[in-house]
């Protein structure tokens, strides 16, 4: 009689359970796979219910009855946890200089117009030429209608008052300067209207259709109407900056202004290594950092400078680990971190119309390696589970190096023989591991994986949401051109029978399995695809070379001849292409895995226990 | 042309705002519009419903005698209720709903963005 066994593999996302029989003459027959959520965090008894899930699932596949279940086989789960922060580590900060570059969507006329802000209300009063020889600039609150701006605009004209250039309140620019005498520049949609700085020198710019504006986007160009000297320009410059691109802007020069481009002292981190420590300001860039981590590897912890944002970030990254893993915050070891430089839009302090500037910020992974694995505790509480829902034969074992078992399974994949790499790519980690000809196997384990892919999608197009950034992570863009029809991002059109909902028109859509989903921000296309890669090369290409070179004889690459990618991120749709591409210089034939042919590159742990166990002298094979 | 089939009589008619509100949003946008008054009394979904096939751009706007406001595109089978408004609409809707019908034209994403 065949002895039936299920491997069962818990990640930190994903819980994936193989069910073979095991023949009297030790060859394994594969009868069923399962897949299901991991319930609580990877290594504890919460475990417990997506491990039974799975068990059961695989078997019904295969056709087995629980009670015909002898053995289950749970992988040495790697004591590993993985956290994230993000830090910016510049800051944008207006003080009283008012800047307006929200780039309403319809604004009107057209040119540059230099004047002294007047409120709406004491337009009616003003007089040509009494100080004003420079024009006058009108701010009109919300609430006045557009026939009745442009009508006081115009009797104010026909007085001799130079009205160069209007700010408004409401959506009403193009109806204002289509009811003008004579055509002047004029931005909307100020959600704070109440806040421009009356009576101050200011300029406002429109460009023309597709244009960009040209002054107020150039620091000579502000220090020109404003007069500044160039001390004063280099400290207005940031401004420019904000303003590069924009179809329109407004710019309000106060005395004693400022708008500061600022460095925030993030702080530094303290590497320390096996042999050798050292310390690296946080500010200098991900490429130093990684460079400092490099010098100490062996990393053997990091903590960030107290009293710093560097400090309160790795702080609250190890008591996160600690709460998870049951530990004080003092046994928890980053034994990796993965600096990556991202962008970070940020509001900018002082604007007047929910202005945002991109800030620089650093994204941080760490992993930590815990104290005990407590799977035996995990075994304990499944075996109980299956014994009292039917599995009344059921016994549990604890055995497998999870890295040896992730080759063992990869080496199922049609093509393959040692020696070989193994490159996991998970949620919280990225795992490599090497099996040599001769069978010895090493293995590495390092932080950044898909979590901080979305972590930096989200950041980096300023959504503040996650699902919607794993969707854009997953899934390819299209733009709705109308009801009835999308563009997707390789140029084909996807024709639909329902009309999309008007939430999704002329927006750019997430195509995901179960339906489009908008993505309510005004990139364009190209951005949302761009950000999307470049988060999968920032991790995934850096932690592949990083994992490769960790393992390599003697840290050569050009040593390495296949290499097998696992993992859910392995099923996405870009990173096996972008690793692979990055790979070919060296050589590497790189593929993603097929686990026993049917499995693509899932299952690969729970296969491997199956197949370790089937391989292990003493190994009852008779039920 | 977006065209604006209208129940309502009259710039100092009932619900002359309304239509104001309509027509200011589709200028806002840029978009150039044509008013027809429509005498027969019919629901405002019929009105868009006709505007559009007269439209060149395919996108029609009804005012319904009750001051309601519904926007519709020739490609649709029936008007959307997101594009429909109460009865009367109120100045906020009538705008928006005059910034929408123009922006289908135009291919921009609708209000409220």
């Amino acid at each position: 009689m065949a002895l039936t066994v299920v491997g069962v593999d818990i990640g930190n996302s994903t819980t994936e359970a193989s069910a073979a029989a095991i023949e009297s003459d030790g060859s394994v027959r594969f009868l069923g796979a399962a897949l299901t959520a991991t319930t609580g965090i990877k290594g504890t008894p919460k475990n417990v219910d997506g491990v039974a899930a799975a068990v059961t699932r695989a078997l019904a596949e295969a056709g087995i009855a629980p009670a015909e279940l002898d053995v289950v086989l749970l992988n040495e789960a790697t004591p590993v946890i993985s956290g994230l922060a993000m830090e910016t580590i510049t800051e944008t900060i207006i003080t009283e200089s008012t800047m307006i570059g929200h780039d309403p969507r319809t604004p009107g006329g057209r040119g540059l117009g230099v004047g002294t802000t007047v409120a709406f209300d004491a337009l009616p009063e003003t007089d040509p030429g009494a100080g004003f020889d420079a024009g006058v600039i009108v701010v009109v609150p919300k609430g006045v209608d557009f026939e009745a701006a442009a009508h006081t605009i115009n009797a104010a004209t026909r007085r001799g008052v130079k009205v160069t250039a209007a700010i408004l309140g409401n959506d009403d620019a193009v109806l204002v300067v289509n009811r003008l005498d004579t055509r002047i520049p004029v931005i909307d949609e100020v959600s704070r209207i109440d806040a421009v700085p009356l009576g101050m020198l200011a300029a406002v710019e429109v460009a023309g259709p597709g244009q960009s504006i040209r002054t107020l986007s150039n620091a000579f160009g502000l220090a020109t109407i404003f007069d500044l000297d160039a001390a004063a320009t280099k400290v207005v410059s940031p401004v420019a900056r904000a303003l590069t691109g924009n179809r329109s802007a407004v710019v309000v020069r106060t005395p004693a202004g400022d708008v500061a481009d600022r460095t925030i002292p993030a702080g530094s981190l303290e590497l320390t290594g096996e042999r050798r420590k050292a310390s690296i300001d946080v500010s200098r860039g991900a490429v130093e950092i990684m460079a400092a981590v490099e010098r100490v590897a062996p990393l053997t912890d990091v903590v960030g400078e107290s009293g710093t944002n560097t400090g309160g970030m790795i702080s609250n990254v190890r008591q996160s680990m600690a709460d998870l893993s049951q530990h004080d915050a003092a046994d928890v070891r980053i034994q990796d971190l993965l600096a990556v430089d991202t962008f970070v839009p940020q509001e900018v302090r002082g604007g007047v119309a929910g202005e945002v500037a991109l800030e620089n910020a650093v994204a941080l992974a760490a992993m930590v390696r815990t104290k005990e694995s407590g799977m035996r505790a995990v075994a304990d509480a499944v075996r109980d589970r299956l014994r009292a829902t039917g599995a009344t034969g059921a016994d549990v074992e604890v055995g497998g190096v999870e890295a040896e078992m992730a080759v063992l399974g990869a080496l199922t994949t049609p093509g393959t023989d040692q020696p070989l790499v193994v490159l996991d790519l998970g949620g919280g980690s990225t795992d490599a591991a090497l099996i040599e000809a001769d069978g010895t196997i090493d293995a590495v384990h390092l932080a950044g994986a898909g979590d901080l892919v979305t972590k930096l999608i989200d950041a980096e197009l300023g959504l503040d949401n996650l699902e919607l950034a794993e969707d854009i992570k997953r899934y390819p863009l299209g733009k709705a051109e109308s009801f009835f029809h999308v563009r997707l991002e390789n140029g084909t059109v996807q024709f639909f029978e329902k009309a999309l909902p008007t939430t999704a028109f002329a927006r750019v859509v997430a195509l995901a399995d179960n339906g489009m989903t908008p993505i309510p921000t005004r990139h364009s296309l190209e951005r949302i695809r761009a950000v999307r890669r470049t988060a999968k090369e920032r991790v995934f290409v850096v932690n592949a070379l990083r994992a490769l070179r960790a393992i390599a004889p003697a840290g050569d690459l050009r040593q390495i001849d296949f290499v097998v990618l696992l993992g859910g991120c392995a099923l996405d749709f870009e990173i096996p292409e972008l690793i692979a591409d990055a790979l070919a210089p060296y050589g590497i034939v790189c593929g993603t895995g097929n686990v026993r042919g049917t499995e693509g590159p899932r299952n690969a742990v729970a296969s491997g226990l199956v197949a370790a166990h089937a391989q292990k002298p003493g190994t009852p094979l008779d039920a | 042309m977006i065209q604006v089939f209208t129940a309502l009589t009259g710039a100092s008619g009932e619900y002359a705002a309304v239509t104001r509100d309509v027509l200011a949003g589709i200028e806002e946008e840029g978009v150039p519009y044509a008013v027809t008054t429509v005498a027969e009394d019919v629901p405002v979904a019929d009105l868009a419903r006709r505007a559009a096939m007269r439209s060149p751009l395919q996108v029609g706007v009804g005012i319904g005698a009750g001051g309601g406001v519904c926007v519709h595109h020739d490609m649709l089978e029936d008007p959307l209720p997101e594009l429909s408004s109460a009865d009367p609409a109120d100045s906020v809707a009538a705008r928006m709903l005059g910034h929408n019908a123009a922006r289908i034209v135009v291919g921009l994403p609708l209000k409220p963005d």
